[in-house]
C-alpha cells in the first residue's frame, strides 16, 4: 500500500505481540499482492490490462470488493469513484487541459463503465481508458481484517496507523477511557486542528495539498480540488471512514449534505485552510467532540 | 569577528562539550583546555617546510592562512625539485629561507617545527634526522614506506620525546568524530563488521615534463615500489585508520590479494587490492581499491547491529527507522503514564510514492577544513612543547597495518602483527 504501517499494543508480552505483528504482516502482504494498482499480477492489475472487452476471473474477495465500491459509489452520489485514476494521472502529466478532454474522460469513466459478472467472479471493463484504483479503500479493508486479527487475538487496547492517514483503535489507550488522535494541523504539524476521541473506531485523513505533491481529482468534475484541507471521518467501519473521507473531499456543500445523511453514524470534520493557517472548521454530525486551534 | 580560527575553536569545544566518551580524541581534549595563545615575538612558532609538491603547497596554503592568529612563521621552505621550489618561494613571498637539501634546513637552529611533505620513502630518514635535530615534526600520511623504517621514526619520536604527528586529517573532521562518539555510546549497537573501499578510474600519473624521461620516476613516485606501495600508503592507509579507531584497537591479522590487471604501463605498484583486516572480538574489516572504475567512489561503511555510518557521506541508518514524531510521542506517552492528546492524524500527503528511508546525517553542516584543524592542533602542541595524547599511535597504527597489509599480499600469507613492532 506504498505507506507506512505502526501497530501499537499495549500491555502485551514481547511475544505475544511478535506473534500477532506477523500474522498481520502475512494478511497485508497477501492483500496487497491482490488489490495493488503496482503490482504486476494483482487481480486490480491483471483487470486494468485485460479487462477491456474481457472478463477477467478475479477472486471471490477481490469480487466483493469491487461490487463494494460500487455500492459505496452510490451512496455517495458518484463522489467515490474508483475508475477515476486516469483523469489523475491525466492531471499529473498537464497543466491545462481543454474542457472537451476532461469531458471525455468523464464520460468514460464511473463505475458503470465496470461490468460485474456475479456468476464466475469475472470482472470486465467497457472502455480502454477506465482503470480500477482502491486507493483509500484497500487501507480501510486491510484495517478491518486487522482489527479482526487482533480481536481473535484477545487484544483489548491497540491504536494502529498507516501512514497517518487511516487510523484505527481498540478499546481505550491504557491511561485514558479513549484513545485521543489528533488532527495535524498542516502548517503546524506538532499541533492538533481538531481531536477526536477514539474507542472501537476508525479515523481516515484526506488532504488535498498540491504544494506537497498530492493531487486530488474530482471524479464529479473531472477538476482539481483546489482547495487546501483535509476532511476527516470516524466510524465503527474503517472503509467507511475511508470512503467518506475520499468522497467528502471532491463534493461540493450539495452534495455533502445529501452523502453524509446515508451515513448518520459517521462523525466527521472538514479543516479549511488559507495561506496562512485554518480558516474554517466544519463538523459533520458532530456529537461529543473537543474542539481545539 | 568569526575567523576562521575562532570557528573552529568554537567547532572543538562544540565536539567536546556534547562527547560522551572523551577518550575517544583526547588530542582535541587538550586542544580545548588550551588558554589563549600569546602573540610576542619570543613566543612566534617557527615553521619549516619540507617538500613543497602537491600536497605540501596545501599544508602551506593551510599554514599562511593561521600566521597570523597562531603567531607563526613560515621560517624555511625545501624541495629538491625545481618547479616545486619556486613555487614555495613564490607563496611564502621570498621570505622563507629556500633550501634543495633539507640537512642546511635542519641546520638552522631557531626553525621550532618541520612538515614533512615528500615522497613517501624519503619521509622517515627526514622525521628521524628532524627530531634528532631538536625539531618537532608533523609529517604527512602515510608514515614510512618500510616497516623497519615505521618502527624507526616510532622509536625516535618516544626517545627524543618529540613531537611526531601524522596527518590522517579524518581524526579532526567533526562527522568523524561525532560518529565515534556515537560508536562508543552505543548508537549502531555491536559492530561487527566494518567496509572501506576506494575506487578511482585513471592512471594516477602526474606529467613528465617533455624531453625528461629520467622525471619518470621522481615524479610518479607513487608507482614504484621502492618509493611507495601504491593504493596501500597512498589510499588505504586513510581508512585503516579510521578502522583501527572504530575498534579503538588494532588488527590482529591480515590476508589480502592484488596486482596490475588494467594499467600495465610498467607501474610496479598494483592497481587492485583486496583485503580482510580481523580484529581480536571477530570483527572484519573488509578492503578493496581499484583505478578502473569509479562508480562507488570511496566510503567507509561501519556496520553495527543497530545501524549503520557511511562516514564519507555523513550519513547513519537506523536498523529501526524512526518512528514519525506521532507514533513516538503514544508509544512515550503510554510507557510513562501519561494520556495527552497528540496530533497523530492526517492525510498521507504523497499518497502513493514509496517510503524511502533515506537515513539521517551524523552531523550537522558544518565546514570545517579538517587539514586547517590538524596543522593548528600541531602548532598548539609545539607550543606546549610536547606531544599530544594518543594521536601519534593512530597514525602509527594505521601504517603498520597498512604495510602489512601489502605484506599480505604480496607473500600470500595471513600477517600477523610481529613482536617488534609493538609500541
Amino acid at each position: 500500500m506504498n505507506t507506512r504501517f505502526d501497530l501499537v499494543l499495549a500491555n502485551v508480552e514481547q511475544k505475544t505481540g511478535d506473534m500477532i505483528f506477523n500474522k498481520v504482516e502475512k494478511e497485508l502482504t497477501k492483500l496487497e499482492d491482490k488489490l495493488s494498482y503496482f503490482i504486476v499480477n494483482s487481480d486490480i492489475s491483471r483487470v486494468n490490462e485485460s479487462g477491456k472487452n474481457y472478463p477477467v476471473k478475479v477472486e471471490k474477495e477481490t469480487f466483493n470488493i469491487i461490487s463494494s465500491c460500487a455500492s459505496y459509489n452510490k451512496l455517495t452520489a458518484g463522489a467515490f469513484d474508483i475508475t477515476c485514476k486516469p483523469l489523475t494521472d491525466l492531471w499529473k502529466k498537464e497543466e491545462n487541459i481543454e474542457n472537451e478532454v476532461i469531458e471525455e474522460y468523464v464520460n468514460l469513466l464511473g463505475v458503470d463503465k465496470i461490468q460485474l459478472h456475479h456468476k464466475n467472479f469475472s470482472i470486465e471493463l467497457l472502455n480502454k481508458t477506465v482503470k480500477l484504483d482502491l486507493g483509500g479503500y484497500a487501507k480501510g479493508y486491510a484495517m478491518n481484517k486487522i482489527i479482526a486479527i487482533l480481536e481473535s487475538c484477545k487484544i483489548e487496547d491497540a491504536f494502529v496507523s498507516f501512514g497517518d492517514s487511516s487510523i484505527s483503535v481498540l478499546g481505550k489507550h491504557p491511561h485514558g477511557d479513549y484513545w485521543p488522535a489528533g488532527i495535524k494541523n498542516f502548517f503546524r504539524q506538532e499541533l492538533s486542528a481538531y481531536v477526536f476521541e477514539l474507542k472501537n473506531q476508525s479515523l481516515s485523513t484526506s488532504g488535498s495539498f498540491q504544494e506537497q505533491g498530492s493531487i486530488i481529482i474530482s471524479p464529479l468534475t473531472g477538476y482539481p480540488v483546489y482547495e487546501r484541507k483535509t476532511i476527516s471521518f470516524a466510524s465503527s467501519c474503517a472503509v467507511e471512514a475511508e470512503v467518506l473521507s475520499t468522497a467528502l473531499l471532491a463534493a461540493n456543500n450539495n452534495q455533502k449534505e445529501i452523502i453524509i445523511k446515508n451515513f448518520p453514524a459517521c462523525q466527521g470534520v472538514e479543516i479549511l485552510y488559507n495561506e496562512t493557517g485554518i480558516e474554517k472548521i466544519t463538523e459533520f454530525n458532530k456529537t461529543a467532540y473537543e474542539f481545539t486551534i | 569577528m568569526n575567523s576562521p580560527y575562532k570557528s573552529r575553536r568554537a567547532f572543538i569545544k562544540k565536539t567536546i562539550i556534547g562527547s560522551t566518551v572523551l577518550m575517544s580524541y583526547p588530542w582535541l581534549e587538550a586542544l580545548a583546555n588550551e588558554s589563549a595563545i600569546s602573540m610576542s615575538a619570543a613566543n612566534k612558532v617557527r615553521v619549516g617546510i619540507i617538500g613543497t609538491g602537491s600536497r605540501g603547497q596545501g599544508l602551506l596554503y593551510n599554514l599562511l592562512a593561521i600566521e597570523t592568529s597562531h603567531n607563526i612563521e613560515i621560517a624555511a621552505i625545501c624541495d629538491n625539485y625545481e618547479p616545486n621550489y619556486q613555487k614555495a618561494i613564490e607563496l611564502t613571498h621570498g621570505k622563507a629561507k629556500a633550501f634543495y637539501d633539507y640537512r642546511e634546513l635542519l641546520d638552522i637552529k631557531d626553525i621550532d617545527a618541520i612538515v614533512i611533505a615528500t615522497p613517501l620513502h624519503q619521509h622517515a630518514h627526514i622525521a628521524i634526522d628532524a627530531m634528532n635535530a631538536d625539531k618537532q615534526v608533523f609529517c604527512e600520511k602515510s608514515m614510512a614506506r618500510t616497516l623497519a623504517d615505521t618502527k624507526r621514526m616510532a622509536n625516535t619520536h618516544y626517545e627524543t620525546g618529540k613531537i611526531l604527528q601524522i596527518g590522517h586529517q579524518r581524526l579532526f573532521d567533526k562527522k568523524y568524530l561525532d560518529a565515534i562518539d556515537y560508536v562508543r555510546s552505543g548508537k549502531i549497537g555491536n559492530v561487527t563488521q566494518i567496509r572501506a573501499y576506494w575506487h578511482r578510474n585513471n592512471d594516477w600519473r602526474r606529467p613528465v615534463p617533455e624531453g625528461k624521461p629520467e622525471l619518470e620516476r621522481k615524479i610518479n613516485w607513487r608507482l614504484y615500489k621502492e618509493y611507495s606501495c601504491g593504493l596501500m600508503t597512498e589510499l588505504a592507509s586513510h581508512q585503516i585508520q579510521v578502522a583501527n579507531w572504530v575498534k579503538d584497537a588494532q588488527a590482529v591479522s591480515v590476508i589480502g590479494v592484488g596486482g596490475i590487471n588494467y594499467w600495465k604501463d610498467g607501474r610496479e605498484v598494483y592497481d587492485n587490492v583486496a583485503l580482510i583486516y580481523s580484529y581480536a572480538d571477530g570483527t572484519q574489516f573488509i578492503y578493496d581499491s581499484m583505478t578502473s572504475n569509479r562508480f562507488y567512489g570511496l566510503e567507509e561503511q561501519i556496520l553495527g547491529d543497530k545501524g549503520t555510518f557511511e562516514l564519507e557521506q555523513n550519513k547513519m541508518y537506523s536498523e529501526n527507522p524512526p518512528q514519525p514524531a506521532g507514533i513516538l510521542q503514544l508509544v512515550n506517552n503510554i510507557e510513562k503514564n501519561i494520556f495527552e492528546k497528540i496530533p497523530i492524524g492526517g492525510a498521507t500527503w504523497i499518497p502513493e510514492t514509496a517510503l524511502e528511508y533515506k537515513g539521517e546525517y551524523i552531523t550537522g553542516d558544518f565546514d570545517v577544513n579538517e587539514t586547517g584543524i590538524s596543522l593548528e592542533v600541531f602548532v598548539d602542541s609545539v607550543r606546549r612543547g610536547k606531544p599530544t595524547p594518543g594521536l601519534f599511535e593512530q597514525g602509527y597504527h594505521a601504517s603498520v597495518w597498512t604495510l602489512l597489509g601489502q605484506q599480505a599480499m604480496e607473500t600470500q600469507q595471513k600477517i600477523y602483527l610481529p613482536e617488534e613492532l609493538k609500541i
